[in-house]
């Protein structure tokens, strides 16, 4: 463990520190994500580190820096679980835990018409994909895939549970098509999830004590290894 | 107060230091979970704890500013964090100076123009006082910040430092900060640069730079720690990569 700390310790950044140019892909453009800025300083191109964490490679030419942020800033084509908390003529108002409250027009359901509009009542939760999100505009979101306008799991989540408060990084993880965890767990208890990007996590199950139990393993296997986590969820289900 | 009760014969403080010598800082993030950031600081007998909410949609819808975000500074200092138990009030015009050199400070240093038109709110708490308060406050901040994932340019780390008669102390804890000329400076951890500079008794200009310097080199050990710090919240995280 000591060993993977240290490697890990390796690539991580500190705020103010520079990137060194032996890790910078020489050739071409680079890509900067969140937690990187580009400077010149005394006719010297250098990129700076603004967020402590990891730094991630995920092209060959693009960077980021992985913190456990908790606060989710939009970014299009994320997947979100947000809150409605108003409604206004011609849709609602939702929270998605972000700078500014998001809007969703009532039009923007797979099938709908403005006769056949849905009728989400306040404190309801949508599973949805941010359309719109600018800088200087209020996020805009959609219930319906924009590719092929079907709902595609996105729309009302009825029932469940949402677990909140979860870092991004862990959502991200979550989200991935092969996630140790989830798989696990899946091979057990039939649930019904919807993981977003703005770190919320709703959960729905045959019963109660079974969904408690999934929102136990997903809150805590965030530091784990895969085998740990394979191990974690068999002991949970064997108290079940 | 004469100058032996403060540096006595032996070189000694009245705490057992040496001039040269800080207290002891130690420094956690992370202590409270259900925040977006949170860090507690501890020097010495100085305890302050900071919480940083935001980015999120301002409170008065006035301050927002269309092209940055706002930082909003709130400073609570706790009626038994000194001696004599009193009530202060966010009225005072003391804290109030405070939040206003702590928000002009972390304005410069946060990477505003990432959020506009949206509030970026940090709550301190001075659960105890024995000196360099204004000093915790900014280093717990930076810690703070870093914890919510907000960017910033650098960390900002803080010390005090002062000198009675010719003889210069670092790290003041309050019964020396009511008797000797002192300032507080704050410094970016990796290049040095002076952000932040209070100074608010005289103090003789032969003797301000070499303060200062000494002020400079006790920030510098205090970003030493701050880093393990965020270090050592990383660890968990980082050992479950394979």
């Amino acid at each position: 463990m000591a060993e993977v700390e240290e490697k890990g310790l390796l690539s991580y950044y500190f705020p103010g520190e520079r990137i060194p140019d032996s890790i910078i892909s020489q050739d071409g453009s680079i890509r900067l994500g969140p937690g990187l800025v580009f400077q010149k300083k005394d006719r010297e191109e250098e990129i700076v580190v603004s967020k402590a964490g990891r730094l991630h490679q995920t092209g060959k030419n693009a960077m980021l820096i992985d913190s456990r942020t908790k606060r989710y800033i939009p970014a299009t084509n994320d997947q979100v679980i947000g809150q409605i908390i108003s409604r206004f003529a011609e849709g609602y108002r939702v929270d998605i835990g972000s700078a500014h409250i998001a809007q969703l027009n009532a039009l923007a359901f797979e099938n709908v018409t403005r006769k056949s509009r849905p009728n989400l009542n306040v404190g309801s939760l949508v599973y949805a994909r941010v359309s719109l999100a600018d800088r200087d505009m209020e996020p805009e979101l959609e219930c319906f895939d924009a590719t092929t306008g079907k709902a595609a799991g996105y729309g009302e989540l009825k029932n469940g549970y949402m677990i909140t408060g979860l870092s991004l990084s862990h959502c991200r993880k979550l989200i991935l098509p092969k996630n140790t965890l989830l798989q696990t767990l899946g091979s057990y208890i039939p649930f019904e999830i919807a993981v977003g990007m703005n770190g919320r996590v709703w959960v729905n199950s045959e019963n109660l004590s079974t969904t408690v139990l999934i929102c136990t393993a997903i809150r805590n296997c965030e530091f784990m290894s895969d085998e740990e986590q394979i191990k974690y969820c068999k002991d949970l289900i064997k108290k079940l | 107060m004469s100058h032996f009760e403060i540096l006595s014969l032996e070189g000694l403080r009245n705490d057992g230091r040496r001039w040269d010598e800080m207290r002891n800082f130690q420094c956690r993030i992370g202590i409270e979970p259900s925040e977006n950031g949170s860090a507690f600081i501890e020097l010495g007998n100085t305890k302050v704890l900071c919480i940083v909410d935001g980015p999120s949609e301002p409170v008065i819808k006035s301050k927002a500013r269309a092209d940055r975000t706002f930082v909003n500074v709130e400073i609570n200092i706790a009626s038994f964090s000194t001696i004599d138990v009193k009530k202060r009030f966010k009225s005072d015009r003391r804290i109030q100076l405070q939040c206003l050199a702590l928000q002009n400070t972390f304005e410069e240093i946060i990477q505003t123009e990432l959020y506009p038109r949206s509030q970026i709110s940090v709550y301190l708490h001075v659960l105890q006082d024995d000196g360099a308060v204004m000093a915790s406050c900014i280093n717990a901040t930076t810690l703070a910040l870093i914890d919510a994932g907000i960017p910033v340019k650098d960390f900002v780390c803080c010390s005090t430092a002062g000198i009675v008669e010719s003889d210069m102390l670092l790290d003041l804890n309050s019964l020396e900060e009511s008797a000797l000329s002192w300032l507080t400076v704050a410094v970016l951890g990796n290049i040095k640069k002076v952000v932040y500079m209070q100074l608010e008794t005289s103090m003789h200009l032969d003797y301000l730079e070499s303060v200062m310097n000494m002020a400079i080199a006790g920030s510098e050990h205090i970003y030493n720690t701050m880093q393990s710090a965020v270090r050592q919240s990383a660890k968990p995280a980082l050992a479950s990569l394979s």
